[in-house]
């Protein structure tokens, strides 16, 4: 594989006494799509969240493109603090995310969902941010759906006004959390080829995903979490025989 | 003619009618204007009960319970007289009503607009962060828009409140609707018309803002589905730092 783009070194989380995360090691390279596997609340999403500090790690550091980010430890140096959160949009800026549930403004038609990244984040004007906005969201299959409200679109239409809206930024990866799970099942197929389009293009991905036909398929590396722990990792080929009891419980329980 | 002997005599009304029109105009005057600063103190005081800073979430829940607790009669007769001889203020009268409308309002919309924010999905700040967009920014173009559709009729009902409010502010002179109405009750020994009349036009301008009101949720219903929608998934609350 090529240059890494983003390493994760000893990373903890916790809630309160609740610790979800522990000691999570990964490196991912350029082009790479990481398929993360594993059951309810193994820590799937708090990984991802930590990846752009949405929910800041306690401990461990994330490495982007070799530049380290972590959480700020001082509840007294104030000055030290607030300039760790004033750089945190630098580092999001270049990390795309899809959720689960769409998060789609839904006061903004679609291309003003696209828009207004690009105005505020990336600092295009009005027209041009227009001009992207309206080739991002054709790339996804919604040209006719420019000006409708999300209230308007189907769930499968809302995931593809929020991939659109992360692409385009041109992230350097993109996180997805289940991003098919709360979608009708007929439009699950549409929104899984988007992120095999997506791969294919050489998109660095992270995919936390039930669907098995697609990690298996697309990953180049499958992630198993259990517990808040990375139990294992390997390629499609080596997960699918992997000798280790937790994942062979878990592989069982989801492919019948 | 001699008009006491009439049982009922709307006659002196529409001889006071230019007073009773300009009376009506200040309390609307006064409404209007109490509302407008009770929005902006309330979204500031709403801002500083969700800031992640202690100081300010105290100084701002002490705001909210002190003008929620106390009674506009108390408030509005503190700033007017009470001021100047504690400590030499002398505010007109009509400012010192508006003063006071403000000042309750807000403590009540603080309450308003702060749940109003909270109802906004956590997600959607998430989304918002997601993107690179820096918290005020956050704020600014993502949980207040949708917070403010959410508070629409709340605000509106709060506005209807201080209309009819306004007519406390009679006890300090102020020459509003009910002033007048008193006056010239007094002056033609017809209070039944002229209150009824009063009444009316309260009624009047209470019917005309909550039609108002309602019209406006309708258009902003069309985009607000947002909490609805998430109904699917887990609604945690949103935070707007400050
Ligand atoms: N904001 C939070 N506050 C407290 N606990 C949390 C929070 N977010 C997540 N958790 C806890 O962290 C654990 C891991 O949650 P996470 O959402 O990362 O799991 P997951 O693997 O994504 O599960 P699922 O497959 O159900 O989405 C769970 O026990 C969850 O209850
Ligand atoms: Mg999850």
């Amino acid at each position: 594989m090529s240059e890494t783009l983003l390493q994760l070194r000893n990373v903890g989380k916790r809630f309160g006494d609740h610790v979800v995360l522990k000691d999570i090691n990964l490196d991912i390279a350029k082009g790479e799509v990481v398929c993360v596997i594993g059951p309810s609340g193994s820590g799937k999403s708090t990984l991802l969240r930590c990846i752009n500090f949405i929910a800041p790690p306690e401990e461990g550091e994330v490495i982007f493109e070799g530049r380290t980010w972590k959480r700020f430890h001082s509840a007294f140096n104030f000055i030290a603090n607030r300039k760790y959160e004033a750089k945190l949009p630098t580092l999001r800026a270049e990390i795309g995310m899809v959720f689960q549930h769409f998060n789609v403004f839904p006061h903004m038609t679609a291309i003003e969902n696209v828009v207004l990244g690009l105005t505020k984040v990336r600092g295009n004007t009005r027209n041009v941010a227009r001009e992207i906005a309206e080739r991002s969201l054709r790339q996804v299959g919604l040209g006719d759906k420019l000006d409708q409200y999300p209230e308007k679109l189907s769930g499968g239409q809302k995931q593809r006004v929020a991939i659109a809206r992360a692409l385009a930024l041109n992230p350097k990866v993109m996180l997805f959390d289940e991003v098919t799970s709360a979608l009708d099942p007929e439009l699950v197929t549409g929104i899984l080829d988007e992120m095999r389009r997506l791969a294919s293009d050489g998109m660095t991905m992270v995919v936390v995903t039930h669907e098995m036909n697609f990690a298996f398929q697309v990953a180049t590396r499958i992630v198993f979490m259990d517990a808040g722990r990375i139990v294992t990792i390997g390629t499609p080929e080596e997960i699918r025989n992997t000798t280790e009891p937790r994942a062979r419980a878990f592989l069982s329980s989801i492919l019948g | 003619m001699d008009n006491s002997q009439l049982f009922f005599d709307f006659a002196p009304i529409w001889q006071a009618r230019t007073l009773l029109l300009e009376g009506f105009g200040i309390a609307m005057f006064s409404a209007v204007a109490g509302i407008f600063f009770a929005i902006l103190l309330g979204l500031i005081v709403a801002l500083m009960r969700l800031s992640r800073y202690r100081a300010l979430r105290a100084i701002a829940f002490t705001y909210t319970q002190l003008f929620r607790g106390v009674p506009l009669y108390v408030l509005v007769l503190w700033i007017y007289f009470g001021l100047v001889y504690a400590v030499g203020i002398d505010i007109p009268r009509i400012p010192s009503g508006i003063i006071a409308l403000a000042l309750l309002n807000s403590g009540y919309l603080s309450e308003t607009f702060r749940s109003g924010i909270l109802a906004v999905e956590k997600g959607q700040r998430e989304a918002g962060e997601a993107l690179g967009l820096r918290p005020w920014q956050v704020s600014r173009f993502i949980v207040l828009p949708q917070a403010g559709r959410i508070v629409v009729p709340p605000t509106g009902n709060q506005f209807v409140d201080a209309i009819k409010d306004s007519a406390i502010l009679s006890i300090i002179g102020v020459p509003e609707l009910m002033k007048v109405a008193q006056e010239q009750a007094n002056m033609y020994y017809r209070p039944f018309e002229f209150y009824t009349v009063a009444g009316l036009l309260y009624l009047i301008a209470v019917i005309i803002v909550s039609k108002g009101i309602s019209k406006l949720e309708q258009r902003l219903a069309r985009f607000s589905r947002a909490s609805k929608e998430a109904s699917s998934g887990e609604r945690r609350p949103s935070e707007v730092g400050g």
